[in-house]
């Protein structure tokens, strides 16, 4: 280093002072340091910085019910959304009401049992806009003298099948055996399902129109 | 100067000039372009050709052509096995690959979009196959796509790169040395027998190292093809400005199907793109296994024949109407001579009535 | 006691000195016969010269480093490379203050600057000597490359062009007082960023692509280099011709010099007039007469070379030993600053930031409003070094004078990924917000105000295939990443030329909902000048809510957001 540094001329002649010794050191340690902050800083960093849209491919499919809560009973494996313009393709006519009271989407599905059966337990969830809009439709298909049952914002049971509303989300739980066999099948799978839904005003799940992904 | 000439001087001093005057000479005469036709750029001289990746498989006639397997998201590996294994019951995936040999595998990542809006292959998918080759002894595994938009972003937010990290295969992104001419057809292209493609840049790298091609490709709608599955696949390795060929793009991917004759398809319908494709965007538009309801993945040897059970049994339409699949068939049968090992067979049920197509619940 | 002797180009006979070494007049071009002295090695280590080389060295190796390093998938990978990448731009205590004249405000990590700041308050102007990664390269051309005449003490003379600095420096500053911030154009740090982003990368990958990356586009590449490359060259005639000639951050830092207690002195006792001093002066501050503080580096070169010891690095020396001031001209100073003044009016008469705006001006998403990107700008092409598909690109007439260099759209050369915010992460200044993904997308909480819009798509009917041609295509549609999608199709029935009836699908603009991303105009297949379907700037939401109707660009009245909410499962 001394030869790569020397100059053709004359220079100090003396050994450096001890100021100079000491101020070059630290300069030195400091500048090494700095350079060692930067790489640390970025070794530890350095890998896949989340982008979250990866995470969720674990969801292949908007799968809104959750498990039954019971042993035997399957969740839907498949289930069919319509929007409101799509409704009629599953409710027919009884669509007109619920575009009136501005229903934003429809999810069914069916949770099934092998045992004794095969059994079924239809399930009508439908998004409304506003809980008011859903507690209208729900006092509108409510017959008056059924008894409540505590499950959701409000909720009712005839003949096996509950109704239920909660925020914004209006749901029928309808079982398959007509005779009321399978009433408490479906007021566990309600309550299941009133489980996942917010009681807040905004609906857990969202319209399907316009969603931006 | 001083002094008298002497013959080595002469000689010295003379050499010098003559040895640069028969340089000059010899520089002249080699590099001699009377017309001006050597030196121009030769774009259409270094032409590759494609080797046929299904040549040496040595597929029994007996084992079915197509091969279904339907099941839950949850339990992907046992659904492409079943479907895989379908093919070949006693060695599955190692019939077709070989220990040493350099797969190239080739997804859909043509969009920078989740997974869930079914517009690319379902990581879950490309993983399963991945690890049946690691399984079959490969040698390498290459996976690559060209989309549009910046590869780096498509990869990450597919889920591809993850999954193709996790399995220990590597991902190639395209650049620009990566790109060569390849040639589907010696003479020019008549579009009155709907050809389209003479030769184009694609990305030939990957494929030039490969010595078997596997495409794995999502099941989806697409607004100009009607449908892009398996053989529509095979977009993604052109090069250049490709959106040229909408304007013929019935031709151009039955010319694709010509070109490429791949090891296996496999195609993804865990969730089908039903509406809106091919970038789709609304989660409403995707069913899973479309039509059947179920997720559902479908290997086959034949890719004519997969896409038009697929148009038929997932997406619900009329594979008559599909209009590249005829053309494929044709342009399939015209090339293949006797003996080589190749299917283009656009009637799925002629396989069906064969007892070639099997299908398994998981 | 010797007299000082003031500079010339030739000297007096040397006087007998009583160093270990001989030493001849220095007359003219001639150099002394080589005297070496064999230091150990830590003495040789610890010297401040080499200590200083070392650092210069340090420093511009990391320049280089986050040069390299600063690509779209490592920036993606590391969020902590955003933090380190733009450096040397926030510690550019020039940007900090010309931003505040003009914001009147420090931008997030502008404030570093400080730490060179305070410390030039003290020290002097350590930084062009130690640290500016401009300067070394300066240094180190000059060093390699300068002529014979260059390496005497002729060169390193003090030169009334050394003034020009500061008129450059009061001219930018006064601009910037009236709104205009044109201090990128010759910012050190600035110029490097951008010659280094606009002509040095792009020229080095296109042989070797795997070392330096694909090699991008950049509009007027030829220009920046060549100023580049044109400065580089001065230093063969005039060592570090740019730090002392033209350099409007080291005129900053000299101007603040003048409070600094550590000083180069030199002790008229011991000084025999040799010169030696000169012969290495990075600054041409004249330390063999009366230092000139505000043109001295720090380099200590002079004291290094001095055989007799008589210059030492001192805590407030005797004000006779030293020229305090900048010694320019005060007339020409104001002169400087009326060009100043002048400027800003004479370039924004032509209204074309305002009523004759132009379409094709596109900024990156996340941009201010226009006349505060002006501002804020200093052209320092970082966001068009991250950007991954290429498609920012620095403006050269099209944004007017003033926004020469300033970052535009090219959607021939790129389109603007969806999902992307690179650019905006790695502005140093804020001319490009610090933007999340879900803001300019218009999602979760800014559903409401929807998403950035840089502009709008239009489809020219005479050159879109469908549209003109009955040719099938629809490739924008195709495209387009927008959810709805903001392109669609109608089905139209042609009957050709030859009387065939076809039916076709021709695509059409849904104007609430294009964002202007260009995607469509990239991927059209009618190449050329216009695209069949190409984006114009009205409709940008970065002035769709200004006041002032010259300066809104929005094409309709505020749509009804359409509520697009996104399934919470999703998480985006």
């Amino acid at each position: 280093m001394p030869t790569f540094f020397a100059r053709r001329y004359a220079r100090r002649p003396d050994a450096i002072g001890r100021t100079e010794k000491v101020l070059s050191l630290v300069i030195l340690v400091v500048v090494a340091g700095l350079v060692a902050a930067i790489v640390l800083h970025l070794t530890w960093t350095w890998g896949r910085a989340p982008i979250p849209c990866a995470e969720i491919y674990q969801q292949s499919m908007p799968q809104p019910f959750p498990a039954s809560g019971l042993a035997d009973w399957a969740a839907p494996e498949r289930v069919e959304s319509f929007a409101p313009d799509e409704l009629y393709q599953k409710i027919n006519g009884r669509a007109d009401l619920y575009l009136q009271h501005g229903v934003k989407a429809l999810w069914f599905g069916t949770y099934t049992c092998p045992v004794n059966g095969p059994r079924t337990v239809d399930v009508y969830w439908y998004e409304m806009d506003t809980p008011a809009n859903a507690a209208r439709i729900y006092e509108a298909e409510r017959a008056p003298d059924a008894p409540t049952v505590g499950i959701g914002d409000a909720g009712y049971q005839v003949g096996g099948a509950v109704f239920f509303r909660q925020g914004a989300n209006y749901v029928q739980v309808i079982p398959g055996s007509l005779d009321g066999a399978d009433a408490q099948v479906a007021l566990t799978i309600a309550r299941q399902l009133a489980g996942v839904m917010s009681s807040t005003a905004l609906p857990t799940t969202q319209p399907l129109q316009d969603r931006i992904p | 100067m001083a002094g008298r000439l002497t013959r080595r001087d002469v000689l010295r001093r003379g050499a010098g000039a003559v040895f640069a005057t028969g340089c000059a000479a010899l520089g002249g005469y080699l590099l001699h372009d009377p017309h001006g036709r050597r030196g121009l750029g030769t774009r259409a001289q270094s032409v590759r050709r494609l080797p046929n990746y299904f040549a040496d498989v040595g597929f029994p006639g007996q084992n079915p052509r197509m091969s279904m397997a339907m099941g839950d998201v949850q339990r992907m590996e046992q659904v492409v096995r079943a479907a895989i294994g379908g093919l070949d019951p006693d060695k599955g995936m190692r019939r077709f690959i070989r220990r040493g040999d350099v797969v190239l595998i080739k997804p859909n990542v043509g969009f920078d979009r989740p997974p869930a809006l079914g517009a690319t292959t379902h990581p879950e998918v490309l993983r399963w196959v991945i690890r049946l080759c690691r399984e079959a002894g490969t040698r390498r595994i290459l996976v690559t796509d060209h989309p549009i938009e910046s590869p780096a972003a498509c990869f990450a937010r597919t889920g591809i790169s993850r999954v193709v990290e996790e399995e220990g295969a590597e991902i190639l992104l395209p650049a620009q040395r990566h790109f060569a001419e390849v040639g589907v057809r010696d003479c020019e292209p008549d579009r009155g027998l709907g050809e389209v493609l003479h030769h184009w840049p694609m990305l030939h790298a990957p494929l030039a190292e490969a010595t078997k091609v596997i495409g794995v490709a999502p099941v989806k709608d697409h607004n100009l093809a009607s449908a892009s599955m398996n053989l529509k696949n095979w977009y993604g390795l052109l090069g250049e400005r490709r959106s040229r060929f909408h304007q013929a793009i019935h031709e151009t991917i039955s010319d694709l199907a010509l070109l490429m004759s791949p090891t296996l398809v496999v195609a993804d319908a865990t969730r089908v793109m039903m509406r809106n494709g091919p970038t789709g965007g609304r989660l409403s538009d995707i069913s899973p296994g479309g039509v059947l309801g179920r997720p559902t993945v479908v290997a086959s040897v034949d890719p004519v024949a997969c896409d038009a059970w697929c148009y038929e049994n997932l997406l619900g339409r009329d594979p008559d109407r599909l209009a590249y699949l005829g053309l494929a068939r044709d342009k399939i049968r015209a090339r293949v001579v006797e003996g080589e090992a190749r299917f283009g067979e656009s009637d799925w049920r002629a396989y069906d009535a064969r007892g070639l197509v099997t299908m398994v619940n998981v | 006691m010797n007299e000082p002797r003031s500079g010339s180009a030739a000297s007096s006979e040397p006087k007998p000195s009583g160093s270990a070494g001989a030493t001849e007049s220095l007359a003219g071009a001639e150099t002394v016969r080589p005297v070496r002295f064999r230091d150990s090695w830590k003495t040789g280590l610890l010297r401040i010269t080499t200590v200083r080389i070392i650092v210069q060295a340090v420093m511009f190796g990391l320049f280089v480093a986050f040069a390299l390093l600063t690509t779209f998938s490592n920036v993606d990978r590391c969020p902590a490379l955003c933090f380190w990448l733009g450096t040397f731009l926030e510690i550019d205590p020039l940007i900090a203050l010309a931003t505040a004249i003009t914001t009147h405000t420090v931008y997030a990590g502008l404030l570093w600057s400080l730490i060179i700041l305070i410390p030039t308050f003290f020290l002097g102007r350590f930084f062009c000597g130690w640290i500016c990664p401009y300067g070394t390269l300066h240094h180190f051309i000059g060093w390699l490359f300068r002529s014979r005449q260059a390496r005497t003490v002729d060169a390193n003379r003090y030169r009334r062009s050394q003034h020009v600095k500061y008129y450059i420096l009061a001219a930018m500053l006064v601009a910037a007082v009236f709104g205009t911030l044109q201090i990128g154009l010759l910012d050190p740090l600035c110029l490097l960023y951008r010659s280094t982003t606009g002509a040095v990368l792009p020229a080095l990958g296109m042989p070797a692509p795997d070392l330096f990356g694909e090699p991008r586009y950049c509009g007027g590449a030829w220009l920046i280099g060549a100023l580049l490359f044109g400065l580089l060259a001065m230093n063969l005639v005039v060592p570090r011709f740019f730090c002392r000639v033209l350099c409007p951050l080291g005129a900053l830092l000299g101007v603040v010099s003048r409070l600094a207690w550590w000083r180069v002195d030199r002790v008229p006792g011991a000084c025999t007039g040799c010169d030696q001093c000169r012969l290495h002066c990075e600054g041409a501050c004249d330390p063999h007469i009366r230092l000139r503080r505000a043109e001295c580096l720090v380099c200590f070169n002079c004291i290094e070379d001095c055989p007799e010891r008589a210059l030492r690095f001192a805590c407030f020396p005797d004000r006779k030993h030293e020229i305090v001031g900048t010694d320019v001209s005060r007339r020409k100073l104001i002169f400087a600053g009326l060009a100043g003044l002048l400027f800003g009016p004479f370039v924004r008469t032509s209204g074309r930031q305002t009523r004759d705006f132009p379409s094709d001006l596109i900024r990156p998403p996340g941009a201010v409003e226009e006349l505060e990107f002006l501002e804020r700008c200093v052209k320092c092409a970082q966001c068009a070094r991250v950007c991954p598909t290429n498609v920012i690109q620095p403006a050269l007439v099209e944004a007017g004078l003033e926004g020469l260099w300033t970052p535009r759209m090219n959607f021939r050369i790129g389109h603007c990924q969806l999902y992307c915010t690179a650019c905006d992460d790695v502005c140093p200044t804020g001319a490009l917000e610090r933007v999340s993904i879900d803001r300019k997308l218009g999602l979760g909480e800014f559903t409401r105000i929807g998403p950035i819009r840089l502009g709008t798509a239009h489809i020219d009917p005479a050159r879109c295939l469908p549209h003109g041609k009955s040719v099938p295509c629809v490739v924008c549609e195709e495209v387009c990443p927008t959810s709805p999608k903001a392109i669609y199709s109608e089905r139209v029935t042609r009957t050709l030329r030859d009387g065939e009836v076809v039916e076709l699908r021709v695509p059409r603009v849904d104007i609430d909902r294009c964002i202007g991303c260009g995607l469509c105009e990239h991927a059209c297949p009618v190449v050329g000048d216009q695209r069949a379907i190409y984006v114009t700037a009205e409709g940008e939401s970065r002035s769709q809510d200004h006041p002032d109707p010259d300066r809104n660009r929005s094409v309709r009245l505020r749509p009804a957001a359409a509520p697009a909410r996104v399934d919470p499962r999703l998480q985006l």
